[in-house]
């Protein structure tokens, strides 16, 4: 009958049950969501990069870009071979009236030497791949407005030629272009055809760009490839490992972290407000549960008693937060991933989310009540009728103490300041807590009221200051989150200025000959071209292998228009450090990454081959996302002779127009130019990602900001519970209704205010000590005025919301019961 | 200075509706010393409430000072009993995280009198209650008594013309009653204070001048004693007491 009593004490204390069961359902919901959108966006990268590369063990390019068919022929013979692709990209321009601009008509081909294997997962929705005309995928049909068996024109160099659609297909990295016509003058529409029929387009026959391969299960890949290489012979060849590692080319990591800490941060409010609540109970229940022994319960009894009081709360939330935790994250995931600009369909993830939600959800709440139900247990019989139950106030000194010792380690040079601060802080807070309640208190400017509801708020110390405390981390993490943005977006500009490398970079399938780069520097405005070289490059950090696009330096061009920045006075040092023999500059995630120090040595796989080379310093850049390094023309040459450039950059004379000249560049070479990105409209993509993702983090930001309302409330209903008769004495007396809901609000406030005063303070000290500690220049130390602002105002707001239920419901009760109560 | 007509209070508990109060007819003049007294349930404490407008009566009227308790708002009675009336209670209900100056001063506090005025109010009650040296301590350092002449400060602290008290001596033992049944008679005595006052002991009654008997929601007998006690209405209470 113990699970029918647990039910019968839950409804007893209706709204207080609400409180906590609402608490711990946001928890759940909050939780499930972040996990369940970190393991999405992982899903999605990983798949992502996984249909971008097809699948394939290994690739194989050449230095010069193209190269014989008969390769593939000839690899294609290794009977470790599962399958394998051989493909070229080429581009062209669209004829079609719904492209308004030549900047909106670049399409790339990619041609396939086969559509039938295992590289390739194609979901046809229309038409038939055996066709000869062109793949495309379901949101570029639509943009376009055809229907497969439709034909398209398109431009090549022996003129115009009419293409049919011969399939659309479900959206796929591979085929991943613009998803608006909008996008359209940044991004290439994609299309697939077969390699014999880009070869006859292009009139090149017999080329290739790329052997895609993937092995038999249970092969050695590195004896098999080293064996088709040695049977090759050719130096020009590049063999490549795919390595699949979703943050080479993305760094949420970041991101994770903070959407982890506010699922975490909400949980933990949930569990908070559930211990709280629990304490209150098993205190009120005193008599209550020492009458149970008397009767015969055995210690066990009562702790199950009162575990299964959270066991229904947690089996609740559950059933209601699980449901409501999807909701969340579709809309999370809605607004993170319709920030990043992928148009690859969203399927949410949950393998993890739910069983880890369920886990936690149901561990956390078990946690945070054991010392509240353990005390529970342990009533003592024969004391119990006579104490009332009080705060300890034991231990507080050497908590101070410790406290003070701690607070010492925001000195440390190192991030660990950080939890240091934030740990001294926890300890402090009730002392603080307690100084700024009784200078409140003194400067009386919440009046009488004020003044009686600080000496209530010093009574229920501990339960209102780790509410308070609550409040404090949320408006925290929100004004650290802010100046993180803030910084980003101040400092984005100057940084994409400082390392785009000049006005225009661009990208060519074919190699960059010197004849092309004199017809470019003859174009009107432009004062300087440059061509280089990116190759990959396989490292390995323990067992797991990481790839990284290494960029060819041309250092008389990058001492005034380098492709990354380092401090000024680092800049020149590092670029003459980089000219001496078998160096390299690795960009500052790859470093870190790593994890080694500047001077040391790093193994890099190259076909096969292994190159020591010295780290002479690490970078930023704003071009590429992930793992980057930046190598001297002559050290690549040593991993890998003449590798062709492809990549270009293009310096302009003052006053002249990027995108005009980007428009001579396309229409100059419309069949080779991949893309072309001029400064501007890369600060703009830039830019454009920010309030997306930073919207997203004041939404998580509100949900915690609520949840720590509710907690409020909770601590308020029980502060108040505790007093009913105290207050029904001073309605009786002189207390009018508006006098008792003065009282109680200022004790919401003085919780609130107390977490807006100390989280702020927090909150720019954490922003101090990440910006000098954080190993990234373009955090800077910013004060986020108006997210303070923000925070003082949502913080207000919320602590007064809170009070006023509490409040209502004490005033609500007659006088004269009130006056019976104990 | 009270009158009241026709008075009945009903209460509600689950479906059953039990009557408490069923029709009382009262007038209390100024200065009068009043002991409510009858047996437990009988509705003394409910009438208590009803006359200090911390309850409201279904039917009937009750005027105090010429102020109809039943007309006016929420708000209003809270001023009018703030003003005009003092509370005692048995279990004094003190507020336990206040000290005796500040429980003391809490009415004229929320009544925004200025700093000074209570202070020198304070500072008379404590006098007048004796108890100097006590002023700093919290209500769970003091015992019964001086709790309640606390209590007793606290409701004069307005200066009302009316003190009404529930069982003030029903938690005290003899001694400490007599303190404080000897304050009240004093307060009565000298300031002219109107006291209604619910007990069940006819010693406590016998410092009254008149002496309420209820029975069942009815007033039974309602006798005027002499100043000193009147030994021969006091045998007929006890008889009907006893009956
Ligand atoms: N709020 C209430 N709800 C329901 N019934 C009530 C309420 N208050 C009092 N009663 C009932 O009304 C009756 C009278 O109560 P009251 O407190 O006036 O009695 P009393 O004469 O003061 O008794 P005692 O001498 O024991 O204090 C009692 O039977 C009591 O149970
Ligand atoms: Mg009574």
């Amino acid at each position: 009958m113990l699970w029918l009593a647990s039910l019968r004490n839950l409804i007893r204390k209706k709204s207080r049950s609400f409180f906590t069961l609402l608490a711990i359902l946001i928890g759940i919901t909050t939780m499930f969501a972040v996990i369940s959108t970190v393991e999405t966006a992982k899903y999605l990268t990983t798949e992502q990069l996984k249909e971008f590369t097809g699948n394939a063990d290994y690739t194989i390019n050449s230095t010069s870009n193209t190269f014989s068919e008969e390769i593939l022929d000839e690899v294609e013979t290794n009977s470790d071979i599962s399958s394998i692709t051989g493909l070229v990209h080429r581009q062209t321009k669209i004829n079609l009236d719904s492209a308004h601009h030549s900047a909106e008509s670049n399409l790339r081909l990619t041609g396939l030497s086969s559509f039938d294997n295992e590289l390739l997962s194609l979901d046809v929705i229309a038409g038939n791949l055996d066709q000869k005309g062109i793949i495309i995928s379901e949101t570029t049909a639509e943009l376009w407005n055809l229907r497969a068996g439709e034909i398209l024109n398109i431009q090549l160099p022996k003129g115009n030629k009419d293409v049919s659609i011969s399939a659309i297909v479900a959206d796929t990295a591979l085929l991943e272009g613009p998803a608006s016509w909008n996008e359209a003058s940044n991004k290439n529409w994609r299309a697939l055809t077969t390699l014999d029929n880009i070869q006859e387009l292009y009139h090149a026959p017999n080329q290739i760009g790329e052997i895609r391969i993937k092995f038999k299960e249970n092969v050695e890949q590195i004896s098999s490839i080293t064996a088709i290489k040695d049977s090759l012979q050719n130096e020009e060849l590049i063999f490549q490992k795919v390595v699949l590692d979703e943050r080479q080319t993305n760094q949420l990591e970041e991101l994770y972290f903070m959407l982890y800490a506010i699922g975490g941060l909400a949980m933990l409010i949930g569990a908070f407000i559930l211990y709280n609540t629990l304490y209150v109970s098993v205190s009120e229940r005193k008599n209550e549960i020492a009458i149970m022994k008397t009767v015969g319960y055995t210690p066990n009894q009562v702790k199950i008693l009162f575990l299964m009081e959270v066991l229904y709360l947690v089996i609740i939330g559950l059933i209601l937060g699980i449901p409501s935790g999807f909701m969340l994250a579709n809309l999370l995931q809605d607004g993170l991933f319709g920030s990043f600009q992928t148009n690859i369909e969203v399927k949410m993830q949950f393998m993890y989310a739910l069983p880890l939600s369920i886990l936690l959800g149901i561990i956390i709440p078990m946690l945070a009540s054991l010392i509240p139900v353990t005390y529970a247990s342990k009533v003592d019989v024969i004391s119990s009728l006579k104490s009332i139950p009080t705060e300890k106030v034991s231990g507080q000194k050497k908590r101070t103490i410790i406290g003070c010792i701690v607070l010492l380690g925001v000195f440390i040079p190192h991030a660990i300041s950080i939890v240091c601060l934030l740990v001294a802080v926890i300890l402090l807070y009730p002392i603080m807590m307690k100084a700024l309640t009784i200078l409140f208190s003194k400067t009386s400017f919440l009046g009488y009221e004020g003044s009686i509801a600080g000496k209530s708020t010093l009574l229920t110390l501990n339960r209102s200051s780790n509410m308070s405390l609550i409040l404090a981390i949320a408006i925290c993490l929100g004004l650290l989150v802010s100046s993180i943005f803030t910084s980003l977006e101040q400092n984005i500009s100057r940084d994409v200025i400082r390392s785009f490398g000049g006005n225009i970079q661009f990208s060519s399938e074919t190699s960059i000959s010197n004849e092309k780069l004199e017809q470019i520097s003859q174009m009107d405005g432009v004062k300087d071209v440059m061509a280089y070289s990116e190759s990959q490059a396989t490292w390995s950090i323990g067992d797991e292998n990481r790839q990284f696009t290494m960029i060819e330096v041309k250092n008389d061009w990058y001492s005034n228009n380098p492709l990354f920045y380092a401090n000024a006075s680092e800049q020149k040092q590092i670029l003459d450090a980089l000219e001496e023999k078998d160096t390299i500059l690795l960009g500052e995630y790859a470093f870190r990454e790593w994890g080694g120090k500047i001077g040391d040595t790093m193994t890099i796989y190259q076909n096969g081959k292994e190159n020591s080379l010295r780290v002479v310093g690490k970078v930023n850049t704003t071009q590429y996302g992930g793992y980057t390094a930046f190598i001297s023309e002559e050290n690549i040459n040593q991993l890998h002779p003449n590798v062709s450039p492809s990549k270009g950059l293009i310096l302009l004379d003052e006053y002249t127009d990027e995108s005009s000249v980007k428009n001579e560049l396309l229409n100059t070479f419309p069949f080779d130019l991949s893309s072309v990105q001029t400064l501007n409209e890369e600060i703009s993509k830039q830019e454009r990602a920010l309030p997306g993702v930073k919207s997203l983090f004041s939404g998580l930001l509100m949900i915690a900001i609520i949840i720590t309302g509710i907690g409020i409330l909770n601590t308020l209903t029980m502060n108040v519970m505790d007093r009913v008769r105290e207050i029904g004495v001073m309605r009786a007396i002189a207390f009018t209704r508006w006098q008792i809901y003065k009282t109680i609000i200022s004790e919401g406030l003085i919780i609130g205010l107390n977490g807006i005063l100390i989280g702020i303070f927090l909150g720019i000290t954490t922003i101090y000590l990440n910006a000098k500690t954080s190993e990234d220049i373009l955090i800077e130390f910013i004060v986020p005025l108006e997210t303070i602002l923000i925070s003082i105002i949502c913080g207000l707001i919320v602590s007064i919301a809170a009070s006023v239920l509490p409040s209502y419901t004490v005033n609500k009760i007659t006088i004269s019961k009130s006056l019976k109560q104990d | 200075m009270i009158q009241i007509e026709g008075i009945k209070k009903t209460y509600q508990i689950g479906k059953e509706s039990y009557e408490v109060l069923k029709g009382i007819d009262l007038t209390i003049n100024e200065g009068e010393f009043i002991a409510i007294m009858g047996p437990s349930g009988s509705g003394k404490s409910t009438l208590l409430n009803l006359l200090g407008g911390l309850d409201q009566a279904d039917i009937g009227n009750i005027q105090v000072n010429h102020a109809k308790l039943q007309d006016m708002s929420e708000k209003e009675r809270t001023l009018f009993r703030r003003k005009n009336i003092g509370f005692v209670f048995q279990n004094y209900q003190l507020l336990p995280n206040m000290t005796v100056e500040e429980n003391i001063a809490f009415p004229m506090h929320a009544d925004r009198l200025p700093k000074a005025s209570i202070q020198t109010t304070v500072t008379n009650l404590i006098q007048s209650t004796k108890l100097e040296g006590k002023e700093k301590n919290y209500p769970s350092q003091l015992s019964g008594g001086q709790q309640q002449r606390v209590s007793i400060a606290r409701a004069l602290s307005m200066e009302p013309k009316l003190v009404l008290a529930d069982e003030p001596t029903g938690n005290l033992d003899r001694k400490m009653g007599t303190e404080i049944l000897r304050l009240l008679s004093s307060l009565h005595q000298d300031q002219k204070l109107t006291i209604i006052m619910v007990t069940h002991d006819m010693y406590a009654a016998s410092f009254a001048n008149r002496i309420i008997l209820l029975k069942d929601g009815m007033i039974e007998s309602d006798i005027k004693q002499a100043e000193g006690g009147d030994q021969n209405a006091m045998a007929s209470i006890i008889t009907k007491l006893n009956s």
